[in-house]
């Protein structure tokens, strides 16, 4: 449905993608997951035509859209800080956008959304989160086969998130809309999306369901965007395993140096042959601990790649 | 909206384009000449008249630089700078049109009537009376001790009158007599009205100046005097002129013979000028006669010599 | 290749007008050395000027931040920016003849451009001020305090400074109005009332010459400040206000009272009241029925309306192409900070030959290109629509459709401001219609110059006021500042 094929972006002042291939599948959930400044939106903004590519090929539903202006391309798009229009009431943002305008199908879009009785109310009169229902209903107004979202959540607080997150996914999935949704949040990533691309440093690392790249994934940068863990850089190789892969009782000797409590569970720092960890285990300061870390991770490593280990 | 700005828009474009239109280059006050125009146009609605009004100098001034760019404007002109008329007529660049009216005091029509008078003006002097009980009644009573520091004159850089005051004393009197006046405290204005005005509010306690702007204070209130010295006060030569360039030479005649018809005649007496024609009736509180002497007008040497002492800029 | 040849025969175009000015002018400038000391004055004057107006610009600015001046009193204050800086002049006059005194010359001259340029130097610095004292406060926080206090509040401020110093500097290097009726009665000139003057003189060999090789002296004194300064409208960010106090205000509101009184008050003596009698004998009747005067206002209102029309139309059509509009604005930049007695000169010198003079078309040129730089800057300055038209494209809205519903409502609040901030300065403008009217295209400025000069004192305070009043209208459009 959504297809990038060696897409190349260069800005002046640095940043951009370098060769990305992508596929999204008609109806897929698919989130791509990156640090700031790693490129993810700049692929989105390829994806709706406010960049154009330096080199490759973009294609939706099939029709290659490359060098086609934005408003050509049948995407809806939410953005990061909503974008409304501080002029219109949420119902007139969407039968702007509408091809042929529908007062009725409009409304019934806003109280799909919980914002039937907001309809006459302009962005300054609305809440974080109902301005991110209108942005919402503004992009599923034209009734668009591919939406494209970046960090629509990030603006909003955590139990609010929570429950708009769960709401579009079902309404995404109800309508069979193809969505491609930019996040920094590897639990959002998960919790949200069929399928995740890694973004890292322009490129596309890595590409799978999210438990493929939770549990297997393919270079440091890809295991580091799914979230914390320990990582050991030996020659040649990088060694990288989460707290929770550890599990008490194994071949593996180590010291406990130190005990914490974090959000309900035990975490201990201790010495292992390979450096100091955090593992999720329950032991004392001066105890020796034996372990088993499975699955243990042995990645490639990059020159110019991080040092150091990275943990609580 | 639209429709607002196009017929503004029109109102803008159309007195430059009718065809009826007279513009005139002045040296007159500006009230004076709003009155003559006005009446000008009663008896001959849908003409336009355009005039452009500044001290003599300034509409010399600019004439000369429209004449130097090809293109001048005036239909009509009227100023006191007589030398330069006199510039004009030797290029044959005026346009002879004999005043035809009974009664016309024929040394008024100057050059066979290439351009002449259509009303008197004086140069004179005029006390503040709160200021100045007993007021001069000579060109050199200027130099009692009892008016230092209460003198003034105005610019003759801009002011024509000015500009005959400084050619007509300084002949008949030398330059030393202006030299007397600077040390006695003469200070200079830029114009006869703004000087008035000064003069009426007692800024000044005498002045040499028009009479005609003098008398307009007075039927206003003010508290001024005119004094006609007795060796003669000066008459400024302000006349009128048609130019070959005209493109509306026949309005211009009109305009002219206008002026020296009874209404205009009789709208400069009430304005505080003396009429041309013997038939119009005085100013109120003028004498019936004054002594006159024709005004010379300094030449650039004089002038010069003038703005070093005074130190005048131009 | 194109696009730059293009910009540059553009840039060429424009600069028409000063570069005939330049050549006109450089045979005769030998000439102008016995001018040397009106070029001086012009230095020091405005030099001096600048100094007096930063610095009460300052602390007003100060007083406003500390004290929290709200909107009345800022409007109040701002009051004396919009009324015409000639009308200042006339009111500082008349104000200063009712008690008696006589204030033309070198001290009317700074008094009315300080009470004039005060508000601007204010608009330029508060911003600064406020950011500064923010800074200043968090200072107290850490202890630091007294002169050590300064360090921190000085350094962010002098680039500030330095900016609204030279554009104050070239309003009044180039400023008419106020050397027009305070200056030349007194026989003090400046290079604009010289230059004007020499263009009048029935003496001079070449006036149009002498006033170019003038306009060459202008242009000297005002590079350096033109390469220095950003004029303009400024974008004042939030910052956490420090502690206020009363006192402040007081010293805020007891200047803008005095300010204003100054002006007002010998205005209303002359315009209302019959200097002889005494009686009260409003002149406004009477100046509103001289036909010089009934043109004057419907020219200017015609030649305000369509330059405002005009400029508003060209920077809406520039606005969806930015680069566009940047470019051809720092262009006119030129006209907008160069002395306007330049402009008025080099269209002189452009167009004598050509029908266009003598007709109000040469005006309205002379307007265009004068306020073209604060319409451009004024929807340049607005806010960033790009996103809400590239918003509306993505969801397939054609790009004319976009700018018309979704760009061109947005900006219709700074082209608004902008309307009102260039209305009453085009229909009071003095310095190019003094030079370029002719006669039936008199401005209402020029008219009450030439009341002035005529001797209609009344008739003249009278007008002045009533410009007054329409200038009070730019507070309407007054973005928030």
């Amino acid at each position: 449905m959504v297809r990038l094929e060696a897409v190349s972006k260069r800005f002046p002042k640095g940043g951009g993608v370098q060769e990305v291939d992508l596929a999204v599948e008609e109806g897929e959930v698919f989130a791509l997951l990156g640090a700031s400044g790693s490129g993810k939106t700049t692929l989105l903004n390829l994806v709706a035509g406010l960049l154009l590519p330096d080199a490759g090929h973009v294609y939706l539903a099939g029709r290659r859209v490359t060098h086609l202006p934005p408003e050509r391309r049948g995407v809806g798009y939410v953005f990061q800080d909503q974008s409304l229009w501080p002029h219109m009431t949420a119902l007139e943002h969407l039968l702007l956008v509408m091809p042929r305008p529908d007062r009725r199908r409009a409304m019934a879009l806003l109280e799909r959304l919980g914002m039937g009785e907001h309809a006459h109310k302009r962005p300054h009169e609305l809440s974080g989160g109902q301005r991110q229902r209108v942005a919402l209903a503004r992009a599923l107004a034209r009734e668009p086969k591919v939406i494209l979202m970046d960090e629509p959540y990030s603006a909003l607080d955590p139990v609010l998130r929570e429950e708009l997150r769960r709401e579009v996914r079902t309404l995404l999935k109800d309508l069979g809309i193809t969505a491609l949704h930019v996040t920094h949040d590897p639990e959002e990533a998960m919790l949200l999306a069929d399928r995740v691309g890694v973004v890292h440093g322009g490129r596309m690392l890595q590409v799978g369901t999210p438990q493929e790249l939770y549990e297997r994934p393919n270079s440091l940068e890809a295991f580091l965007a799914f979230g914390r863990g320990n990582v050991f850089l030996l020659d040649g190789e990088v060694l990288a395993f989460r707290q929770e892969w550890v599990r008490p009782g194994g071949s593996l000797k180590g010291l406990v140096r130190e005990r914490r409590i974090l959000r309900g569970e035990v975490l201990c720092r201790v010495d292992l042959p390979f450096g100091e960890a955090w593992v999720r285990l329950d032991a004392w300061p001066g105890e020796e601990a034996s372990l088993e870390i499975s699955p243990l991770l042995r990645l490639p490593r990059r020159p110019e790649g991080e040092e150091g280990a990275v943990g609580e | 909206m639209i429709r607002a700005t196009v017929y503004l828009l029109l109102g803008f474009l159309l007195p430059a384009l009718a065809q009826g239109s007279l513009t005139l280059y002045t040296s007159e006050i500006l009230a004076d000449v709003n009155a003559l125009v006005e009446a000008f146009r009663r008896q001959n609605p849908g003409v336009g008249v355009q005039v452009f009004r500044s001290g003599t100098g300034e509409v010399v001034a600019k004439l000369r630089a429209e004449l130097e760019a090809g293109n001048p404007q005036p239909d009509l002109l009227w100023f006191a700078n007589e030398d330069f008329l006199k510039e004009l007529a030797a290029k044959g660049l005026l346009r002879r049109v004999p005043p035809t009216v009974p009664g016309y005091p024929v040394q008024l029509a100057y050059q066979g009537g290439l351009y002449y008078e259509v009303r008197l003006l004086y140069n004179a002097i005029v006390v503040n009376t709160q200021r100045v009980p007993e007021p001069p009644s000579s060109w050199r009573d200027l130099l009692r001790p009892a008016y230092r520091g209460l003198l003034g004159m105005p610019d003759p850089n801009f002011s024509g009158a000015a500009l005959a005051t400084v050619g007509t004393l300084a002949q008949r009197l030398g330059f030393g007599y202006f030299e007397a006046l600077k040390a006695q405290g003469l200070r200079i204005e830029q114009s006869n009205p703004v000087l008035q005005q000064k003069l009426a509010r007692g800024e000044y306690g005498v002045a040499i100046t028009t009479d005609f702007g003098a008398r307009q204070e007075i039927a206003k209130g003010a508290p001024l005097r005119v004094v006609y010295p007795r060796d003669g006060a000066i008459l400024v030569p302000t006349p009128v002129a048609v130019p070959t360039w005209s493109r509306n030479p026949q309005l211009a005649l009109s305009f002219l013979r206008f002026l020296l018809s009874p209404e205009a005649q009789r709208l400069f007496a009430e304005r505080g000028y003396y009429p041309v024609l013997p038939e119009a009736p005085r100013p109120a509180g003028a004498p019936a006669q004054v002594l006159g002497i024709r005004a010379t007008f300094a030449d650039p040497g004089l002038l010069a010599q003038f703005n070093a002492l005074f130190g005048l800029r131009r | 290749m194109d696009r730059h040849l293009a910009q540059l025969a553009l840039g060429a175009l424009l600069a028409l007008p000063l570069l005939h000015l330049l050549a006109r002018g450089t045979p005769l400038l030998p000439g102008t050395l016995r001018d040397l000391d009106v070029v001086g004055a012009s230095l020091v004057l405005a030099g001096a000027g600048t100094l007096l107006a930063l610095g009460m610009g300052l602390g007003l600015a100060v007083a406003a931040v500390w004290g929290r001046v709200g909107g009345f009193w800022e409007s109040l204050l701002l009051l004396g920016y919009l009324v015409p800086p000639f009308v200042t002049g006339m009111g500082v006059l008349f104000s200063f003849q009712a008690f008696g005194i006589a204030i033309q010359g070198v001290p009317g001259i700074l008094l009315a451009w300080t009470l004039h340029y005060t508000p601007l130097a204010y608009l330029l610095l508060k911003p600064q001020v406020r950011l500064a004292l923010g800074l200043l406060t968090a200072a107290r926080v850490h202890g630091v305090t007294g002169a050590r206090g300064l360090g921190v509040v000085l350094p962010p401020l002098l680039p500030a400074l330095a900016v609204a110093g030279g554009g104050l500097y070239l309003a009044l290097l180039g400023n008419f109005g106020v050397p027009a009726v305070l200056g030349t009665p007194a026989g003090v000139y400046v290079l604009p009332t010289l230059a004007y003057t020499r263009l009048m003189s029935p003496f001079a060999t070449d006036p149009l010459g002498q006033a170019a090789a003038l306009g060459i002296w202008l242009t000297l004194l005002a590079l350096p400040a033109v390469l220095l300064a950003r004029p303009g409208i400024l974008e004042a960010r939030e910052t956490p206000l420090p502690p206020g106090g009363g006192p402040y205000r007081l010293v805020y509101g007891l200047y803008a009272l005095l300010a204003l009184a100054l002006i007002l008050l010998g205005l209303l003596r002359e315009a209302l009241q019959n200097p002889y009698t005494g009686a009260f004998q409003p002149a406004f009747a009477q100046a509103l029925a001289l036909p010089l005067v009934q043109a004057g206002l419907r020219n200017s209102l015609l030649l305000a309306l369509l330059t405002v029309g005009l400029l508003l139309a060209l920077a809406l059509a520039l606005r969806p192409f930015p680069q566009v509009l940047r470019r051809i604005r720092s262009l006119l930049d030129l006209y907008y900070l160069l002395p306007g007695t330049l402009l008025g000169l080099g269209l002189i010198l452009l167009l004598a030959p050509t029908p266009l003079y003598g007709t109000p078309w040469i005006l309205l040129l002379a307007y265009l290109l004068n306020f073209a730089a604060l319409a451009l800057r004024a929807l340049e300055g607005g806010p960033r629509v790009e996103g809400a038209v590239a918003v509306g494209r993505v969801h397939g809205l054609p790009p004319w459709r976009s700018w018309w519903r979704l760009g061109y409502p947005l900006l219709w609040p700074s082209a608004f401001a902008g309307a009102f901030l260039i209305l009453p300065l085009a229909f009071s403008e003095i310095t190019l219609s003094a030079l370029l009217y002719a006669p039936g295209s008199e401005t209402v400025g020029v008219a009450v110059l030439s009341a002035l000069n005529g001797g209609l004192y009344r008739e003249g305070a009278a007008l002045g006021l009533v410009l007054m009043g329409i200038s009070a209208l730019g507070l309407l459009g007054r973005p928030r500042w």
